[in-house]
């Protein structure tokens, strides 16, 4: 597992590990059943505290993708399947969010759309396949 | 479908033999045999327990059979490691085990059908016995053909993704730290189940000799250590690598360390016996796992390899933070 902390961006330190971990299963470096670092081993190694380590397994065991059981290691859990709501509808509140502070700070339709483009293809290319597999 | 037994049944033939003749010999001479026999003697050669002979034979089948299942094991693991057909000396293991076994038992039974007081192990006995068994065991090992196993191939899908990533966000200044866990179900099983059945044992035994039942508990607590597996980890200060419960550092290296990187297939038991943390052809081996890893040659002279599910990765890791190019696939010691 490769993580790292962008000391320059704003996004809090447990968000930034919850999404190189995610980036990681969707693209199969992480695979249902891998073993994570512990939260103690996390923090040391980052430098970060061991609230914040444990605040990034807390989201990702929340999702449904990690495994944390009492004394035993976190692993990445099998993808969950959403029951209570559709994820579509989730994921459609998210980047609407996304796009609405996206234009608030005066960047272009054209320049959201570029943007989402690029990270479906930096993601495509990273893996080999495609992760956006286009499904409609 | 992958086959369990990777090498042919017939190489066991010689331990199948003396299993099936021991348990004719028995069978037939049962009527002869005295109600009690010893299943225990002492190095004065008296006995120092008794039983039924069908608990001697039943022991003695057991054993054999639970070392012909381990050999079968080892022999399947050697088998499908190998990349050119290379004599297996630790097929040897059940041949050797049970032809003792069996010829220990043999004499005690005839002592004990004699009426004798005093048992001696039957030296020459042994000597003609496991020797015929180790010779029948050499020569069907040499006989034993080489079956390829399924080349793995080197995982190169999406490397290239994970170079330009890894570059990225070196180039980005971020810290960039690099996990690999090799933490297999045996090791979790031996490192909880042995220590139970040790410390089982060794509270039976602490009555009678508490210095064997300090040993028995030690040895169980030195196996729990290795729960929790194997991780490495890399970082802009080095490479270090940790084991088990208490995560112990049992290898650590500065990147300026480094000189040279190799990813490189390895066959563990012909190469070094086993798992764990190993030594051969000068190199210091840490693996739970698998057949694959990345082996850095240091500034001292040393080299160690480390297991890795993923060793294109983790060799990719090092080469962005080392600077050191990764050399060809090396083929290494036969």
């Amino acid at each position: 597992m490769l993580l790292s902390i962008d000391e320059g961006n704003r996004q809090p330190i447990y968000l930034q590990i919850v999404r190189q971990i995610k980036e990681q299963i969707l693209v199969g470096e992480l695979n249902v059943g891998d073993e994570l670092p512990s939260v103690r081993e996390l923090g040391d190694a980052l430098g970060i505290s061991l609230h914040t380590a444990r605040s990034a397994y807390q989201v990702l065991s929340e999702e449904g993708l990690l495994r944390i059981r009492l004394g035993k290691k976190a692993r990445i859990a099998d993808r969950p399947d959403s029951e209570d709501s559709d994820p579509a509808d989730e994921f459609a509140l998210r980047l609407r969010e996304l796009v609405v502070d996206g234009l608030l700070h005066g960047t272009s339709p054209t320049q959201l759309h570029a943007w989402m483009d690029q990270e479906i293809d930096a993601l495509a290319t990273r893996d080999g396949r495609s992760p956006g597999k286009d499904t409609s | 479908m992958k086959r369990w037994l990777h090498h042919p049944w017939w190489t066991h033939s010689p331990v199948l033999l003396l299993l099936i003749g021991f348990s004719a010999w028995f069978l037939v001479g049962m009527d002869g045999w005295p109600e009690r026999i010893p299943l225990q003697i002492g190095w004065s050669g008296e006995p120092t327990s008794w039983g039924s002979p069908w608990v001697a034979f039943a022991l003695v089948l057991g054993m054999g059979i639970f070392f012909l299942a381990l050999t079968a094991l080892i022999d399947a693991l050697w088998a499908r490691q190998e990349s050119g057909k290379r004599f297996n000396v630790l097929s040897l293991l059940d041949e050797l085990v049970v032809a003792l076994l069996i010829t220990i038992q043999v004499a005690f039974l005839e002592a004990a059908a004699a009426g004798d007081s005093v048992y001696r192990v039957p030296l020459a006995w042994l000597i003609a016995v496991a020797g015929g068994a180790l010779l029948a065991g050499v020569l069907v090992e040499v006989r034993r053909p080489f079956s390829p196993s399924e080349t793995v191939p080197r995982q190169t899908e999406g490397l290239e993704g994970f170079r330009r990533e890894l570059g990225i966000r070196i180039d980005r200044g971020e810290r960039v730290v690099f996990w690999d866990v090799q933490n297999p179900k045996y090791v979790t099983w031996l490192s909880i189940g042995i220590p139970l059945i040790l410390w089982v044992s060794a509270g039976f035994l602490a009555s009678s000799s508490l210095w064997a039942a300090s040993i028995e508990a030690a040895v169980g607590l030195v196996l729990l250590q290795f729960y929790g597996g194997q991780r490495t980890r890399i970082d802009s200060e080095g490479v270090s690598i940790r084991y088990g419960l208490a995560g112990l550092r049992i290898f650590r290296c500065r990147l300026s360390e480094i000189t040279g990187l190799h990813v490189r297939s390895f066959a563990p038991l012909a190469e070094f016996g086993g798992y764990g943390i190993r030594f051969g052809g000068g190199v210091t081996a840490y693996f739970l796992a698998g057949i694959k890893g990345v082996q850095l040659d240091l500034m001292d002279r040393r080299s160690a390899l480390i297991g890795s599910n993923h060793p294109e990765r983790l060799a990719a890791v090092l080469e962005a933070l080392s600077g050191v190019q990764t050399s060809e696939e090396a083929e290494f010691a036969s």
